[in-house]
């Protein structure tokens, strides 16, 4: 069972960015005496570059797709040189950087409702 | 189906007793039995639990050689029947596996080692339909592709897999005792154990290479049931388990986000992409639905390469984009139901 729409919104990010800090996590538990499967970290490593790799191939599509919405929407509001090829780069970034911030909200939120909770 | 390679090549008795809950599942349970049967770890027993089946269930199940049990009256749920078995177990373990679904024939002995760290309480292994045909079936296929390969591997990395799979599991049966059983207060009672579980400290863990086959739903019909069940299960335990969940490490991260995602992505994705392509009169807006493919079709591609499944794997994306569309909607129509209406759904309603 997956919850909401698998591979959408920052679930995505969220498991990407958990596959790319397995190593950071292997050499703190190994540290501590733990038991590591370094196959699997490995394994799950080069999963995450490989999805990494497709949400850069999104990333361009995404350029793609901005340049002839923008035109649309140019000429909806009536409005030249507000939403040109160049702010494509633009919605790029923004996009990126919304999931991150996004997920990062929510993580901090989840910390902030721990702490609070466990004071009551 | 893919046939694994035993682990050992040597036939033995394994110190489990499997539970197969059964409500009218004379056309499937045969197959259940026989793929418990030609495991590679044979269980010490087989119970199946007739929960009062009008088909002929018990005599069929009877036939091929397991123990058969009946309760009084009809249990009303999978958790009632699997709670029902549990005082007849001996054995240190205790496999929960729906009468739909089929095992590769390693898949016990291969849960059996996660059991070594004496704090495992629950063990759970890949899941892949049985029958990938309709548009449906196809859609569930990648999701799982996508979901084992990816996120659950991270899970359990990070020790704490989202869930132990209700349609096949492990447990020890000292840790299912003393919660006492398979929760009936919600529609999803393995997500309901797991999380329990892990409030007790205990650990769960996830093996990949042991694969089960249950049969996904083939229709819309089945497909509303079991979709209706799962978000509204979700929607319940979380209502029942969040204080307690943000004491759990990574757990307490993945089920905020899945949460986020549940609501938000599911509006952006329902309400949002329309509105916008319809005000602005442009199609490519309607491309936000499938933009994700070159990310979503990496794990797929990476879970169907050592089975050999990558053509029918990259056929049947198409279908996972339709079921991840109606996914959504029913998760939203959950949490509007449960959390904003108070309305829980409580009818147990099985869809293949």
């Amino acid at each position: 069972m997956t919850a909401g729409v698998p591979g959408t919104g920052i679930g995505g990010l969220f498991y990407l960015m958990a596959a790319l800090l397995l190593p950071v996590r292997g050499l703190l538990l190994r540290m501590r005496g733990g038991r590591v499967s370094w196959r699997m970290v490995a394994k799950l490593l080069l999963l995450a570059i490989g999805v990494f790799l497709g949400i850069w191939a999104t990333w361009w599509l995404l350029g793609l797709a901005i340049v002839p919405a923008a035109e649309t929407v140019e000429a909806a509001i009536h409005v030249r040189g507000i939403l040109r090829r160049e702010y494509a780069e633009f919605v790029r970034w923004a996009a990126i950087l919304a999931g991150f911030v996004t997920l990062a909200a929510v993580l901090i939120g989840t910390q902030v409702a721990r702490l609070v909770i466990r004071r009551r | 189906m893919e046939e694994s390679v035993p682990i050992s090549g040597i036939t033995r008795t394994a110190p489990v007793t499997v539970i197969v809950p059964a409500f009218n599942e004379s056309a499937s349970v045969v197959d259940t039995i026989h793929s418990l049967q030609a495991q590679t770890a044979i269980p010490a027993e087989i119970i199946v639990v007739d929960d009062c089946s009008a088909d002929g269930t018990g005599d069929i199940a009877r036939s091929l050689g397991v123990t058969v049990i009946r309760p009084p009256a009809n249990t009303g749920s999978k958790a009632g029947a699997q709670t029902f078995a549990l005082a007849h177990v001996r054995t240190k373990f205790v496999i929960a596996i729906d009468a739909d679904t089929t095992l590769a024939p390693d898949a016990i002995e291969r849960l059996l080692p996660a059991f070594d760290d004496a704090n495992v309480a629950a063990a759970c292994g890949s899941v892949l339909p049985r029958r990938i045909k309709s548009v449906w079936e196809r859609g569930r296929y990648v999701e799982y592709l996508f979901a084992f390969t990816f996120y659950k591997q991270v899970q359990d990395q990070y020790g704490a897999p989202l869930i132990s799979s209700g349609c096949f599991s492990m447990y020890r049966t000292e840790a299912v005792c003393a919660v006492g059983g398979w929760p009936t207060r919600t529609l999803a009672e393995d997500m309901d154990l797991t999380w329990t579980l892990y409030q007790r400290g205990r650990a769960v863990r996830f093996v990949s290479g042991a694969v089960c086959y249950p049969i996904e739903p083939r229709n819309y019909g089945f497909l509303k049931k079991q979709l209706r069940r799962w978000s509204h299960g979700f929607v319940q335990n979380v209502r029942i388990h969040w204080r307690e969940l943000l004491d759990v490490p990574f757990l307490r991260s993945a089920v905020a986000v899945a949460c986020w995602d549940a609501v938000v992505a599911s509006v952006v994705y329902l309400v949002l992409l329309p509105v916008i392509a319809l005000v602005f009169w442009n199609p490519y807006f309607l491309l936000g639905y499938v933009i994700d493919v070159p990310a979503i079709v990496v794990p797929v591609i990476v879970g169907a390469l050592p089975r050999r499944e990558l053509g029918r794997a990259l056929v049947s994306v198409p279908s996972f984009f339709i079921l991840r569309t109606v996914n959504a909607l029913f998760f939203l129509k959950a949490v509007w139901a449960e959390l904003v209406r108070g309305r829980r759904l409580v009818t147990y309603e099985k869809g293949h």
